[in-house]
């Protein structure tokens, strides 16, 4: 019998379908025996007293998700999500080059700095990837720093505003389709697939139009009626990042499966994502109390260094 | 025909900036060499975190033996005095707040009126907040040559601000922060270079 945190804030609680789906990782814990218990940021100091930790909150390494899922890894506890995975999905730049370096198919991507944001490069990487750009920051979530341009004026504008958040940002082809695909991937393995489909009055999944919310709707699909193409490279996708819980986007285009991102932290809602795999919530518990403790490793000491002078970065 | 012997791993590389604030340029730099597959960054960004994530920075540290505060983290309350880290995507301060006077104001502040969280280290009324500024694990405030070495040591950071923590004869680590290589002295310029030399051959 094991003892499960789960890790929420006041955001994740709000809705009624994430609250449900929290109460339904709770039940499928005490199904098998464990007890589970929800923390708040201002408890973390408790998670060493857990066996397991289990974050559903906005993940960032500059809130305290990061500071739980680290403190729970100096404690040699699993956790959802590692901190490794937090830093790769809550940097898109990061993200993308981790898939890159294992030859999973993205979008056409081109990561600039400030002094790259120019007329003269937007000209080129108009020629290069398309009349339409998609330009985002790196620690953008939920598509809110996530904008298409067509025009120099706004791929300046734009990706000035953007690099006020980060120093470096991700530009990418434009491919268009009505739907992304939504694999859930835990440790390698599939776990759900739904469709996202995309709001008629903008080109992402979630957006303020006229100031207003508009979000996508979510049909879950059977795994068995997942297209394989789709499920093998979400897979690998998450593989690349690493071995916990993630939500791979995808979209089909031309016959091709194309990654469009990997979530660390997916929405697990209740009649949507789990719709067709209720057993999410089982899978998930079994993988943080009911497998072998994973080892921390030790603080490391600099030796063999070589310097990269300060002039040079 | 047998396969070549494989290459031996090249030295690990060691950012001499003195900044690896998350999604800095120079963070950055650590990422392209961590993903060249050329040999680590000193620091990798995952150090960089944990050394600039105060209360990350507080656990490693009593972890590997090092004196440290009581911390917690709030949203809101904390009884003075106490030393207070914002835990906040958009903004990286800390503040002493020695009475209850003080304590609503620093909390609001800290916190972005709440939404954020923050990092509460208790002190003593008598608590001196000293830092000390670390270049390869060596400082010129040659009282906490030791400190210098051992936060080093831990943290893996080559060029730091150490924030320490003096109640009377009492020494404990408090925090990590940036320390620009253009604000370093003749001397501390000297150890930085001496990194590249150290581990060559």
């Amino acid at each position: 019998m094991g003892k499960l945190a789960i890790f929420v804030d006041r955001s994740t609680i709000a809705r009624y379908d994430e609250l449900e789906a929290l109460l339904r990782f709770r039940e499928a814990a005490e199904a098998r025996g464990h007890d589970a218990h929800f923390l708040f940021r201002s408890e973390a100091h408790k998670i060493p007293r857990y066996d397991a930790l289990f974050i559903r909150a906005l993940t960032d390494p500059m809130n305290a998700t990061y500071v739980a899922a680290r403190v729970a890894e100096m404690h040699g506890k699993p956790v959802i999500d590692d901190s490794h995975s937090i830093a790769v999905c809550c940097d898109k730049v990061f993200m993308y080059r981790c898939l890159m370096r294992r030859s999973i198919p993205i979008p056409r991507s081109v990561f600039l700095d400030a002094a790259e944001v120019t007329a003269q490069r937007a000209e080129g990487l108009f020629a290069e990837l398309g009349p339409e750009l998609v330009l985002k920051a790196p620690n953008t979530s939920f598509s809110s720093h996530v904008e298409k341009v067509s025009g120099f004026e706004d791929f300046q504008r734009i990706g000035r505003r953007f690099l006020h958040r980060a120093d470096r940002l991700v530009v990418q082809e434009f491919i268009h389709s009505t739907f992304d695909w939504r694999v859930g991937v835990l440790a390698g393995e599939p776990l759900y697939a739904c469709q996202y489909l995309i709001p008629n009055d903008t080109f992402k999944i979630q957006a303020t139009v006229n100031g207003h919310l508009t979000m996508a709707q979510v049909e879950a699909v059977p795994l068995r009626d997942t297209p394989p193409a789709v499920i093998h490279t979400a897979v690998a996708a998450a593989n690349a990042i690493g071995q916990g819980l993630y939500g791979v986007d995808l979209k089909q285009t031309n016959g091709h499966v194309i990654v469009i991102e990997v979530n660390d932290n997916p929405t697990i809602n209740v009649d949507e994502e789990d719709r067709f795999a209720p057993d999410v919530y089982e899978r998930i518990v079994c993988y943080l109390l009911e497998r072998d403790p994973v080892s921390v490793p030790e603080p490391r000491r600099i030796d063999d260094a070589v310097l990269i002078p300060a002039g040079s970065l | 025909m047998s396969d070549p012997a494989p290459e031996p791993p090249l030295a690990p590389l060691v950012a001499a900036s003195g900044n690896y604030e998350y999604l800095s340029e120079d963070y950055y730099r650590c990422q392209d060499m961590e993903l060249s597959g050329l040999g680590l960054p000193r620091p990798t960004c995952a150090e960089a975190l944990d050394a600039y994530i105060v209360p990350v920075a507080l656990e490693k540290a009593r972890m590997a033996g090092l004196a440290v505060p009581e911390w917690f983290l709030s949203n809101e309350y904390f009884h003075p005095p106490a030393v207070v880290d914002s835990i906040n995507p958009f903004s990286r301060r800390f503040a002493v707040v020695r009475s209850e006077d003080e304590r609503a104001k620093a909390a609001q502040q800290l916190t972005w009126n709440f939404k954020f969280a923050m990092c509460v280290q208790k002190i003593a009324t008598t608590t001196e907040v000293i830092e000390i500024r670390v270049v390869g694990g060596r400082s010129e405030q040659t009282e906490f040559a030791d400190w210098a070495s051992l936060v080093h040591i831990v943290f893996a950071v080559p060029i730091a601000t150490v924030r320490l923590l003096r109640t009377d004869n009492q020494i404990q680590f408090s925090a990590i922060s940036i320390l620009p290589h253009r604000t370093l002295s003749a001397q501390e310029r000297r150890w930085a270079d001496s990194l590249a030399g150290r581990g060559r051959g």
